[in-house]
């Protein structure tokens, strides 16, 4: 059973019965309780207004006996039995006197004895007719609630199914609604109950139209930018085709290679892009030697230096650890040298730097090019942002992906001029 | 015909001007929005090819300024927004056609030729005039039914007095026509060729208005 409306009935109704039943049962043990002071009294009074000896009818025989009337019998001082108002049930003479109970012929009985003008008068009744008599009355009080619960429930069962329409209004709400519709759910006029819910949801909703939005701004900028590589690469393929020389299509064949590296770097780093948005788990850990990853990086940068003519160096204390992604670092490090061997000339100088500094890891990255003006600096790190009048063609994704990888280790990144001369330090601080 | 391209993509760029010179256009190429503007204000151009996306000026601001101070150049913007709001706006900025990247060099070469032909006041793509029959689109001249051989620049050179023709045009301003900043001119090339062409065409073909310049006359 699987539905509120059910449930509360079921259980209600459950707790009504047993309640009903206690009250019954503690309405019987009352009213037994004032029965039998009722009739102690009672059978004390028939015993009290017995008249006299000579008064007392004759012992009668053949009595009609209804079972549960009072048995009274009369002894005299000898114990000679004077008169039993139903001989067929005659008790025994029982010694105590006043009020007691008894046990005869299985069945409980309420005895009065008491010695008058030297008479003994004991007058018996079944309990049973108390019994009854509480029995009857309990019941009788109990007729109204057994009328009442049936009323309940039906009571229940409409005003719970009332008090659960507003969860209905929200459910069509949010089954009739497309897809791409994000605007919240009315907050107004809702029961305290739902109410978080729907705003819990709503909060859900806009989170996830932030990032709905953020993806398709993307799409949109990636399949932007994925135009120039592409229409660079088709217009270089057409012009090959064109060639009229062996000459000329070696060299169209050596721009067409540009073109395609061009557009591979691209789709590249696109990719690198969407794997390091920021994500909201931080699994997958553990602990990476900064060190050992800057001296990797900058292994694998040599060549591109050497083609630069740069000079590469590495100033690294050992074991600088930081908890984070290996691949990832290894990413941003990457990023980072790639970028100031490019965006340096010829010739120039690019260093490596990690260090322990007041307990945190540093990672610098410092060139001597032309630097980034201070304006500039906030601008980088977007999508696809290339400076202007740089002659690389950059995909303007290296520092974004930085950003985002930078983000998901919680590390800061700096830029500022390098204090020799001209040049751009990138400083990541985890 | 002079054309002058204006993106900021230097291996795009590099491939359109290279790919317009070969069809024997004077390709001027610039890469950014200013100096696509003092470009503009030489006034030798047939026609301009736009980047919107550019650096210090965008494309679309170029465009309707320039619009404004009254230039009447046909105007075929190259861009990688495709959306129909874009071209839209793009056409009402005052372009005069609209090519998404990537695109064809062919559907390039067509949709400049269209609208040079446009520019000069034709609607057939063939320019006949005195004889002579001039096919911008195959590059092939007949005179009286008969296929000239012309070397690109004679072609280029005949094209700009036919098109329109019993225009006169200076010596100076054929020069602007053939070739683009980054071409030597020798001293007399254009008169050079003109010679070649009356061997060709016949002496009458194209005459000198003196002081003035030339301009073709039917014979």
């Amino acid at each position: 059973m699987n539905s509120i409306r059910q449930r509360l009935l079921l259980w209600l109704i459950v707790g009504m019965l047993i309640s009903t039943g206690i009250a019954g049962l503690s309405m019987y043990w009352l009213a037994q309780d004032e029965a039998n002071e009722l009739f102690d009294y009672q059978i004390k009074q028939i015993a009290l207004s017995l008249p006299g000896r000579s008064q007392l009818p004759a012992v009668t025989a053949g009595d009609e006996d209804p079972e549960e009337d009072n048995v009274i019998q009369v002894w005299d001082a000898q114990g000679k039995l004077l008169f039993v108002s139903y001989p067929s049930r005659a008790l025994p003479r029982y010694a105590a006197t006043g009020l007691h109970t008894v046990n005869y012929q299985q069945q409980p009985w309420r005895l009065y004895s008491t010695q008058r003008r030297g008479q003994y008068i004991q007058v018996a009744q079944p309990m049973m007719v108390r019994e009854e008599l509480a029995a009857a009355l309990a019941v009788r009080m109990l007729m109204p609630f057994f009328v009442l619960i049936p009323l309940l429930a039906g009571l229940i069962w409409w005003s719970v199914g009332r008090s659960l329409r507003p969860m209905q209004t929200v459910t069509t709400a949010l089954a009739t609604r497309h897809a791409d519709a994000m605007q919240p759910l009315d907050e107004t006029n809702l029961p305290q109950e739902i109410k978080p819910m729907v705003i819990a949801l709503n909060q859900l909703l806009m989170r996830l139209n932030q990032a709905m939005q953020a993806q398709r701004a993307f799409v949109a900028d990636a399949a932007h930018e994925l135009r120039s590589p592409l229409t660079a690469l088709k217009l270089q393929l057409q012009l090959t085709e064109r060639a009229a020389s062996d000459e000329q299509r070696a060299i169209a064949f050596t721009k067409l290679n540009q073109r395609l590296d061009r557009s591979i770097h691209l789709v590249q780093q696109l990719l690198t892009l969407a794997r390091s948005e920021p994500r909201l788990e931080q699994a997958n850990f553990v602990t990476v030697d900064l060190s050992a990853l800057a001296q990797e990086v900058a292994q694998d940068f040599m060549p591109l230096a050497e083609a630069h003519q740069t000079d590469l160096q590495l100033e690294v204390q050992p074991d600088v650890l930081v908890l984070g992604q290996q691949a990832d670092l290894r990413t941003l490090i990457s990023n980072l040298v790639d970028n100031a061997i490019r965006y340096t000339p010829d010739a120039g100088q690019v260093r490596i730097y990690v260090s322990r500094e007041a307990g945190q890891a540093v990672l610098r990255v410092m060139d001597n090019g032309s630097g980034i003006p201070a304006q500039e600096r906030e601008r980088v790190f977007d999508r696809f942002y290339r400076r202007e009048g740089t002659e690389v063609t950059g995909s303007g994704l290296g520092l974004a992906i930085v950003r985002n990888i930078a983000e998901v280790h919680h590390a800061e990144l700096g830029l500022s001029d390098n204090s020799n001369g001209s040049g751009l330090i990138v400083t990541v601080t985890f | 015909m002079r054309l002058l391209l204006v993106e900021d993509d230097a291996m795009i760029g590099e491939s359109l001007h290279e790919a317009l010179v070969s069809e024997n256009y004077a390709v001027d190429w610039v890469r950014d929005g200013r100096s696509a503007e003092l470009a503009l204000d030489n006034g030798v151009y047939d026609l301009l090819l736009l980047d919107l996306g550019l650096p210090k000026k965008q494309g679309l601001q170029v465009l309707s300024e320039y619009r404004q101070r009254g230039g009447m150049l046909p105007v075929l913007i190259i861009t990688a927004r495709d959306a129909t709001a874009d071209r839209v706006s793009g056409l009402d900025a005052g372009a005069d056609d609209y090519l998404v990247k990537p695109f064809d060099l062919d559907e390039l070469f067509a949709r400049v030729r269209a609208l040079l032909r446009r520019q000069a006041g034709r609607a057939q793509p063939v320019i006949a005039y005195g004889g002579v029959t001039l096919n911008p689109a195959s590059r092939e001249v007949f005179l009286n039914g008969n296929v000239l051989n012309l070397s690109a620049r004679e072609f280029a050179l005949l094209q700009a007095l036919l098109d329109p023709p019993e225009r006169v045009l200076s010596l100076a301003e054929l020069e602007e026509k053939l070739y683009g900043w980054d071409q030597e001119i020798g001293s007399n090339a254009v008169e050079v060729y003109i010679h070649h062409l009356r061997k060709k065409l016949g002496t009458d073909f194209i005459r000198n208005v003196r002081g003035v310049g030339y301009k073709v006359a039917a014979a």
